[in-house]
């Protein structure tokens, strides 16, 4: 069977929410990029992690990497919202150097979806710029699945991605994104949800790397996909080309 | 997978009666659920080159009023039955029992049924893990030197705070974190670890690298065990997160069989 295409939609580069708090270890490009040859993935969506004072830094990071390595690696800007210049940022990274989305972490930059207001600002010019928002999940206060169903109404020109997918824990995932159609489910930690009941181009493959093993995050897909819980056209979307779908970019086999 | 490894699945479930989510409740009699989960198991096992499972049925501890003497762990005593000797059975004690009750009906599974370990879900069953109503069950536990398997999360009723203290009450008894805090309290794993050497971590529900890295690198791949909470399709990518794990070989073998054979009393090929 042909290899499909496949898009990590959740990859950084530096350190990640968690690991920043076990080692002091940042992670480079070029590991990034052995990872992905290595696990078989074609593209990745990157922003930058670590601690949250780092914000800025991430960001450069991410945009040397991106441009070090454009066949492979799409940048996301992380932009927090207790950082003043937050909106030149956003318009800095997608409009003058190619960014393709918005990373927002409310857990760890300390901000509660619905209640931010320079969110609404944020999704407005997501909206303009025609970019996804992926955002964190599955933690409370801060970002639980009703939360993104309510500002994806709100917002309807605007895909959002919840990354997590609600963290496995949270039960109301599944039933909030039947709410909405602009509201995408990525399978990092809290695992691949059935795309049936929700439509085309709703569950995206994401790894959170170098958080998790790529390669697990990865092969849940394949073992569903191998077990006939998804079918062929199903898995190939979820694997990636629904993710080059919302990104408006072609899909380039970059690993044999 | 990389290679053909020893795996010892410490951590499965049958659905024989109650469920947890009561929207899944099966249309179907006592006897077809059993037959149902016996033909998963051995299609399972056909499957997947796991040597044994450790498997408890979910219906004790949703039922806090158990209708039959073992509340439902007769299911997994049957399941032993016909599957055959791949599954361990884990034993569900009711804690709301008096507590001479609990013991007897304990060194009965124990000693007649032949259940080699003990499982606790104070989530579902509205118990914290450290309360004197469970003491009953690690006094038994204590006596056997069997393993006591319990879930782990941010529900209060196991936090790892609480596998701390029930850890460092009954040193004798192998005191297994189901899911290693799961998603949210991974930062409360590794202090947890080094209140009580008798504590173990499942690894199913977490899948954070590093943070297993770190407990390995503090406490030895012997206190880590593998698991799915399964059984189900995702059995490789679950071996695939151990294999990527930057430990040794010989670590991984520990984590991934030879650990939960030893704390099962299973031979080791």
């Amino acid at each position: 069977m042909e290899k499909a295409f496949v898009l990590d939609a959740h990859t950084h580069i530096g350190a990640s929410y968690l690991t920043c708090y076990f080692t002091d270890k940042r992670w480079t490009a070029e590991e990034l990029i052995r990872e992905m040859d290595r696990c078989g993935v074609d593209m990745a969506c990157v922003s930058g992690g670590g601690l949250p004072h780092e914000i800025k830094e991430m960001n450069r990071r991410t945009l040397e990497a991106v441009k070090r390595y454009p066949n492979r690696l799409i940048g996301f800007v992380r932009l927090s919202p207790k950082f003043s210049d937050v909106l030149e940022d956003l318009d800095f990274y997608i409009r003058e150097q190619g960014f393709r989305g918005i990373k927002l972490h409310p857990n760890q930059d300390g901000f509660c979806l619905l209640k931010e207001p320079v969110l609404e600002q944020i999704y407005e010019r997501a909206a303009k710029y025609r970019v996804p928002v992926l955002i964190h999940s599955g933690t409370e206060p801060w970002s639980v699945a009703g939360q993104f169903a309510d500002q994806a109404e709100m917002f309807p020109e605007v895909t959002f991605i919840m990354a997590h997918s609600g963290l496995r824990n949270d039960k109301h995932v599944f039933d909030s994104a039947k709410r909405v159609k602009n509201l995408v489910l990525e399978t990092s930690i809290g695992g691949v949800s059935s795309p049936r009941g929700l439509g085309k181009d709703r569950v995206v493959y994401g790894s959170d790397w170098p958080t998790t093993s790529m390669r697990s995050e990865l092969q849940e897909v394949l073992d569903l996909w191998n077990s006939g819980h998804l079918r062929d056209d199903e898995a190939r979307d979820i694997l990636g080309e629904s993710m080059a779908r919302i990104l408006g970019i072609a899909p380039r086999k970059e690993v044999k | 997978m990389e290679r053909n490894w020893f795996i010892v699945d410490s951590h499965q479930h049958i659905e024989v009666g109650s469920y947890i989510y009561a929207s899944r409740l099966p249309r179907a009699s006592y006897e077809e659920q059993l037959e149902g989960e016996v033909q998963r198991f051995k299609k399972w096992f056909e499957k997947y080159p796991v040597a044994y499972g450790a498997v408890s049925n979910i219906s004790p501890m949703v039922d806090r009023v158990w209708r039959t003497r073992h509340g439902g762990n007769e299911a997994t005593i049957e399941l032993i039955r016909r599957v055959g000797d791949k599954v361990i059975g884990q034993y569900v004690p009711n804690v709301f029992e008096a507590p001479d009750f609990i013991k007897e009906k304990m060194e009965e599974a124990i000693r007649i049924l032949g259940f080699k370990g003990i499982k606790l879900h104070p989530w579902v069953s509205a118990f914290p893990l450290s309360h004197p109503m469970v003491y009953p069950v690690f006094d038994v536990a204590a006596k056997y030197r069997i393993p006591v398997l319990s879930h782990s999360s941010r529900s209060e009723f196991c936090t790892p705070a609480l596998f701390g203290e029930i850890a460092q009450r009954y040193p004798e008894v192998p005191i297994i974190m189901g899911h290693m805090g799961k998603q949210h309290l991974h930062f409360d794993v590794l202090p947890t670890m080094r209140l009580a050497e008798n504590i173990y971590l499942e690894t199913s529900g977490s899948k954070i690298q590093i943070l297993l890295e770190r407990a390995v690198k503090e406490f030895g791949a012997e206190r880590v065990l593998f698991g799915t909470d399964g059984p189900h399709d995702l059995l490789p990518a679950y071996v695939v997160r151990i294999e990527d794990l930057s430990i040794s070989e010989s670590e991984k073998e520990l984590i991934l069989g030879k650990n939960a054979a030893k704390l099962f009393g299973l031979p080791i090929p």
